[in-house]
């Protein structure tokens, strides 16, 4: 398979959840089917228990289908051994999630280079980079500050600079603002929408949020199981 | 990276760290003195054993091992002298003439074990001559006299300065007497060597038993016992054939070999019992430490650590944690053991009468003898046991599956 350009940055084929709880099968995902080009941003929305969580967690790898596939440039990511996973998560996908999920024992800076760390990139690269986001995210001045210091705001900022350390071809955001203030949640979406335009890096951004998503390209709404785009 | 996120993840429970690694330290620092003092003991207990004995090394007739006479005897020790004295590795050499026979006075007659030594000799019966009670050491190589054990000369009723009768085979099987006055008497703290033993010029008895220059044995004590095995082998090439053998001080004390050998095996046990406590605590404080993180380590797994990577942070965490309490088991173990092994261990308290066993003597003051090889091998067993301790944890975080670790709370 190319990796090439012209290949969606995102495709799911036919892609299918099913959970059993208590002797009940939930069918969470029912054969969804979506295409994400390069340098979209798109919402997806939803009722609580939906099931964005879990499409989020499948196409980025963190969670098997029941069945279907889900391709990321064509490749299919559940062909991959268990290492080449690990490594595709690092480097082509940039995770935000509703909590930031920050390591608390490291400053703002080192966090943000942890996956660089992880994929083993030269350090000074890493620090150069790591620097230019945090900068680029309103942080500049936060750096060398741990977790517990910064507010919540500024924390789903230094998660954000996290996600695209390793220049991902793909950014998942899990309700990034779902914890926030209506003010702080607009500052990351205008930080989402910044991004998208001038580094033209996909989101896929899952949210309850309408106003959120209301800027982004595309938007559809998970429901039953099924993908439904909103005008 | 793997390092710095090991070193943090300790850091930052560090009561729970340091109590962790406080007890590695106690247990190795109690495990190096047990192991110090032990060894320290066995030595000691080994020595007397070899000085009341026949050495660490001892040339004698081969049939004198079945069965004990005077009439297996070497008939020209000179030969052997001449190698044995001439070996770097060899401390003294010192003829002997091993024997039972009975010691009678006007009172009384006991059964008794005699020794014939050269009182000239430097070094020679140096543990009776260290405990004189009463009296003299013997003086002269072929003098008429005996120095013998305190309850033994209670037993006869017999005093310094009086008449005593040895009575034994020659070495033609023939009862034979020789009349010896007794120039001392000596008091070991074991009461079955004060009560059996007693010592006569080696030339007197040559003379009695009808032997010339011959003797039973040629003890051999060593530079270094602890390198007992490699002289031994250098010896027997060297030492010329015939009839006579070169033999171990744990074959011709099997007693003492043995009660060492059990004694190691419970020490062992103590150690092993000390270890297991350490590593239980170990695999508490890695085990709860990655509980504690699942989420952390659910997000680095979602950020592409791998699997391996977060195994190896893991068992870094228990090398970490394990190598600081070596150390500072180190410093304390080294420590008390050098204290004891200056000081040593006073036991006089819990006996006023000395201790005997497998027919030697302990002292009453232990002193530790700690070798290097001996910490090493502790050091290695508390630090893979520890890993060891640690894979099952490790194991554990590496199979952490990120969605369910990242859970809402």
């Amino acid at each position: 398979m190319s990796n090439g350009e012209n290949q969606p940055v995102l495709a799911t084929e036919r892609l299918h959840k099913r959970f059993s709880k208590g002797g009940r099968t939930i069918e969470v995902l029912r054969d969804l089917e979506i295409s994400l080009p390069r340098g979209e941003i798109v919402g997806i929305l939803g009722a609580s228990g939906a099931g964005k969580s879990t499409l989020l967690h499948i196409v980025g790898g963190l969670d098997e289908p029941t069945s279907g596939r889900v391709l990321h440039e064509g490749r299919d990511i559940f062909g991959l051994s268990e290492y080449e996973l690990a490594s595709f998560r690092n480097r082509r996908i940039g995770f935000v999630f509703q909590m930031h999920y920050l390591l608390a024992e490291f400053t703002c800076l080192e966090n943000v280079m942890m996956p660089g760390i992880i994929a083993g990139h030269d350090r000074n690269d890493l620090l150069g980079k790591s620097k230019e986001l945090l900068v680029r995210v309103g942080l500049g001045e936060r750096m060398d500050h741990r977790p517990g210091e910064l507010s919540g705001g500024e924390q789903q900022r230094a998660a954000v600079a996290r996600a695209l350390v390793n220049n991902p071809s793909l950014v998942l955001a899990d309700e990034p603002t779902g914890n926030l203030d209506a003010l702080t949640a607009g500052s990351v979406r205008d930080l989402f929408l910044e991004l998208n335009r001038d580094l033209g890096t996909t989101f896929l951004v899952v949210t309850h949020n309408r106003d959120m998503a209301a800027k982004f390209h595309r938007r559809f709404e998970l429901k039953n199981g099924a993908l439904h785009a909103e005008v | 990276m793997i390092a710095r996120l090991a070193a943090r993840n300790l850091r930052r429970h560090f009561r729970r760290t340091l109590i962790t690694t406080i007890g590695i330290a106690l247990g190795t620092a109690l495990s190096l003195f047990s192991i110090g003092l032990g060894d320290g003991g066995h030595l000691q207990m080994i020595e007397n054993g070899v000085r009341i004995g026949q050495g660490h090394l001892t040339v004698q007739m081969d049939s004198y091992l079945e069965s004990p006479s005077t009439a297996k005897f070497l008939p020209d020790p000179e030969p052997f002298l001449a190698v044995l004295e001439n070996h770097p590795g060899v401390r003294s050499v010192f003829p002997r003439i091993r024997g039972e026979g009975m010691l009678a006075t006007a009172y009384a007659a006991e059964g008794v074990q005699f020794q014939g030594i050269d009182p000239s000799r430097r070094g020679e019966a140096d543990l009776f001559r260290d405990s004189i009670a009463e009296g003299d050491f013997l003086s002269a190589s072929d003098g008429a006299h005996i120095f013998l054990g305190q309850k033994l000369a209670q037993r006869l009723k017999v005093k310094v300065g009086r008449k005593t009768v040895l009575t034994f085979q020659d070495s033609a099987g023939e009862i034979t007497s020789t009349l010896l006055r007794v120039s001392g008497i000596f008091r070991s703290g074991s009461s079955a060597i004060d009560g059996t033993i007693c010592l006569v010029p080696i030339g007197t008895l040559q003379r009695a038993l009808g032997m010339g220059q011959g003797v039973t044995s040629l003890a051999i004590y060593l530079e270094n016992p602890f390198a007992q095995e490699a002289v031994y082998r250098q010896l027997e090439r060297s030492l010329p054939g015939g009839s006579a053998g070169l033999y171990h001080w744990q074959t011709l004390q099997p007693d003492l070999r043995d009660y060492v050998v059990l004694d190691d095996v419970f020490g062992y046990l103590i150690y092993a019992i000390i270890l297991f406590i350490l590593a239980i605590g170990v695999l508490n404080t890695v085990l709860m430490s990655v509980m504690e993180r699942k989420r952390e380590i659910g997000i680095l797994t979602a950020i592409g650590m791998g699997g391996g990577a977060v195994l190896r942070m893991v068992l870094l965490e228990t090398a970490l944690i394990t190598l600081i309490g070596i150390a500072g088991g180190l410093v304390l173990g080294l420590a008390v053991n050098w204290y004891f092994s200056v000081h040593g261990l006073d036991l006089t308290s819990f006996s006023t009468e000395g201790w005997d066993l497998a027919g030697t003597v302990i002292d009453p003051i232990m002193r530790s003898k700690l070798r290097p090889h001996r910490v090493f091998q502790l050091c290695t067993a508390v630090f893979l046991l520890s890993v060891t301790m640690g894979i099952y944890p490790a194991v554990k975080a590496s199979r952490t599956e990120p969605v369910e670790a990242m859970e809402k709370p």
